[in-house]
C-alpha cells in the first residue's frame, strides 16, 4: 500500500493538480491583502477568520474539491493509463484507495494553506491600512478548528466528486455535477434540508446552532467514508474496457 | 513435473449485450515462443487481452498465467506479466525514466532494474525527456521497457507495430525477436500486420468474430496448407494436357499455371515435372514450388473455418 501511495504522489509531478492546488491560497492571499489594505475588512481577528472561512466553506472549498478530484482522475483518463495501472499485480481496491487518500491529502494541504494565507494576507495588509491593527488577539486555535471541521464536513462532497471523476472519462461530467451542486447549494442555503446536502455541509459548520454544526460534521464524515468505501468496491469490480 | 505454461486459455467467452466478443477461445502459449494473436479489427483480440489482464471479466472459461488462475489468484498471476495494451499509455508529465521508476516502485524493483530495461530497449539517452515529447516509436519502446521490469515470464504486446514508420517497424521487429532469448520471456502479441507476424512469430492464433480458427505453430499452419507449383511454359494447351494426364489439378492464373497434386507436392515433384516437360519438348520459362503466405492462409481459413484446426 505504501508503494502505491508513493506512486500516486509521483504521478502528481509537474501536473495541473499542483497548479490548481496552489490557486486557492494565492487567491485568498491576494484578496485578503487588498481588502485589509483598503480598510474594507473587519477590525477583529475573530470576524476576519469567520468571514474568511465562510467564503472558503460555502464556495471555494467545494469548488476546490471539484477541480482537484477531476484533475487527479484526468491524470489516468487523459493518457488512458488505466489499462496499465489496473493490470499491475496489486489489488485494484488498493489502487483506488491510494487515489482517494491522495485526494483527501491534497485537499487537507490546500485547506491549511488557505487558512494560513487568510491570516498572512491580513498581517501583510494591516501596515497599509489606516488603523494598522486589529482590536483583538489572533486566535490560531479558532482558525485551525474551523478549517479542520469544514474539511471533515467536506469529505462527503469530495468523495462524491472523486467517485464521479474517477468513473467517467469526460472531465465535463464531474465538473457539471460539481457546478450544479454548488448552484443548488446557493439556493438551498437557508433551507432546513440544506444540512443534508453534501455541497452545503462545510458551511454548516458555521451554523449558530451547535447541534446543526455537529450534524454537518457527522454527516460529512460518515457520508464521505460510506461513499468512498462503496465507490472503491464498485470501481474495483467493474470492467475497465 | 514440467513448468506451467506462460499462458493457457480455455473456453474463454465474453459477450457485450447481444454481441459475442469472444466465443470459447482456447490456446496454449509455449515458453520462449513469440505467439501472435492475429485477426482483423473487431475479431476480439483486444477483448481477449483485456480478459487476460483482468481488466474486464470473462463470462466463462479460464485464464491461467504461469499456472495461476487469474480469477482466483489475480495478483500472483499478474506478477508474471508485463503488458503494453493498445497505444503505450504513459504519463506525459513525467520523463521516460520517471514513468519506469513509478512502475518499478509499485513492483518493488530498484533503480538498477530501471537502467537495465532502458538498456535493453536502447532508450537510455532519451530517458530524461518528458514522454509528451516522444515519437510514437519511442513511446512504444518505453512502454515495452516498462513491461519488461522484473523480467516477466510473459510479455503481452497489443499491436506493437501499429502506427510506426517502416524503419520503426523494422526496429520493433528486431527488438521483439531478441526478447525471448535476451529476457528469458515469452511474447504474446496481437497484430493485424500479417507480414510482420510472418517474420516475427513462431506460433499463431487466428481469430475471426471472437472465435479461434487455428492455434499452433507457424509450421503446423503451413503444413495444413497444400503446397502448389507455379509454372510458366509454352505452348500452354500442350502443357495443360500433359499436366492433367499426370494427375495435377491445373488452375490458369494470368500468365502462369498453378498446380496442385493429390499426393504430397515437394521439391522432388518439381524436379520430376521439369524433366517431363523438357522431355516433351515444352519450353519451361519458370517453375517453382509455392507455399501459401500467411495472408493467403488466413483468407482461406476465413472462408473455410472447418479445415482450420489441426
Amino acid at each position: 500500500m505504501i508503494s502505491l501511495l508513493q506512486a500516486e504522489a509521483f504521478k502528481l509531478r509537474r501536473s495541473l493538480v499542483l497548479l490548481v492546488a496552489a490557486t486557492p491560497p494565492l487567491m485568498v492571499f491576494a484578496l485578503g491583502f487588498l481588502v485589509t489594505a483598503s480598510d474594507n475588512g473587519p477590525d477583529m481577528w475573530q470576524m476576519q477568520i469567520m468571514s474568511g472561512s465562510a467564503i472558503w466553506g460555502f464556495f471555494l472549498l467545494p469548488m476546490s474539491a471539484i477541480g482537484l478530484t477531476a484533475l487527479q482522475a484526468q491524470l489516468e483518463h487523459a493518457p488512458n493509463t488505466w489499462s496499465h495501472t489496473l493490470a499491475l499485480p496489486r489489488p485494484k481496491w488498493q489502487v483506488f484507495l491510494a487515489k482517494a487518500v491522495w485526494a483527501q491529502l491534497i485537499l487537507a494541504i490546500v485547506s491549511l494553506l488557505v487558512m494560513i494565507a487568510g491570516i498572512l494576507s491580513t498581517l501583510a495588509g494591516l501596515p497599509f491600512s489606516e488603523t494598522g491593527r486589529m482590536t483583538d488577539e489572533l486566535d490560531w486555535g479558532l482558525a485551525l478548528s474551523l478549517y479542520a471541521r469544514m474539511y471533515v464536513a467536506a469529505v462527503f462532497v469530495t468523495a462524491l466528486q472523486w467517485l464521479i471523476a474517477t468513473r467517467f472519462r469526460s472531465f465535463a461530467v464531474a465538473v457539471s455535477v460539481g457546478i450544479g451542486g454548488t448552484f443548488v447549494a446557493v439556493a438551498a442555503t437557508s433551507s432546513k434540508w440544506g444540512l443534508y446536502f453534501p455541497w452545503l455541509m462545510p458551511v454548516n459548520i458555521l451554523a449558530s446552532d451547535p447541534e446543526r454544526a455537529n450534524l454537518a460534521l457527522a454527516y460529512g464524515l460518515g457520508g464521505g467514508v460510506l461513499v468512498y468505501a462503496l465507490g472503491i468496491v464498485w470501481l474495483a469490480r467493474r470492467d475497465w474496457a | 513435473m514440467s513448468a506451467p505454461l506462460p499462458l493457457e486459455i480455455e473456453n474463454l467467452s465474453r459477450s457485450f449485450g447481444p454481441v459475442h466478443a469472444l466465443r470459447d477461445v482456447t490456446l496454449s502459449v509455449p515458453p520462449g515462443s513469440i505467439y501472435a494473436f492475429l485477426g482483423p479489427n473487431g475479431a476480439g483480440k483486444t477483448t481477449a487481452i483485456r480478459c487476460i489482464l483482468g481488466l474486464i471479466r470473462n463470462d466463462a472459461g479460464t485464464v491461467r498465467i504461469a499456472g495461476h488462475d487469474l480469477r482466483k489468484q489475480r495478483t500472483r498471476a499478474l506478477a508474471s506479466v508485463g503488458a503494453v495494451v493498445e497505444t503505450p499509455a504513459l504519463f506525459p508529465n513525467l520523463t521516460g525514466r520517471e514513468n519506469l521508476a513509478l512502475t518499478a516502485r509499485v513492483l518493488n524493483h530498484d533503480r538498477a532494474e530501471v537502467e537495465r530495461v532502458l538498456e535493453v530497449t536502447e532508450m537510455r539517452e532519451a530517458a530524461d525527456r518528458r514522454v509528451g515529447q516522444y515519437s510514437l516509436g519511442m513511446r512504444q519502446r518505453i512502454g515495452i521497457a516498462r513491461a519488461l521490469l522484473g523480467q516477466p515470464r510473459l510479455l503481452i504486446l497489443d499491436e506493437p507495430s501499429n502506427g510506426l514508420d517502416p524503419a520503426g517497424i523494422r526496429d520493433m521487429r528486431s527488438l521483439i525477436k531478441a526478447l525471448p532469448e535476451r529476457e528469458n520471456t515469452t511474447v504474446f502479441m496481437s497484430s493485424h500486420l500479417l507480414s510482420e507476424v510472418e517474420q516475427t512469430a513462431t506460433h499463431v492464433s487466428l481469430m475471426r468474430k471472437g472465435s479461434t480458427l487455428f492455434s499452433g505453430s507457424l509450421d503446423a499452419l503451413a503444413a495444413l496448407q497444400p503446397a502448389s507449383i507455379l509454372i510458366k511454359a509454352s505452348p500452354r494447351q500442350e502443357v495443360v494436357d500433359l499436366l492433367e494426364n499426370a494427375g495435377f489439378d491445373v488452375a490458369v492464373r494470368d500468365e502462369s499455371l498453378q498446380l496442385t497434386h493429390a499426393s504430397e507436392t515437394g521439391p522432388d515433384t518439381v524436379a520430376g515435372l521439369n524433366r517431363s516437360l523438357v522431355e516433351a519438348g515444352i519450353d519451361v520459362h519458370e517453375l517453382r514450388l509455392s507455399k501459401a503466405g500467411l495472408e493467403e492462409m488466413l483468407l482461406r481459413m476465413a472462408h473455410d473455418p472447418e479445415g482450420g484446426e489441426p
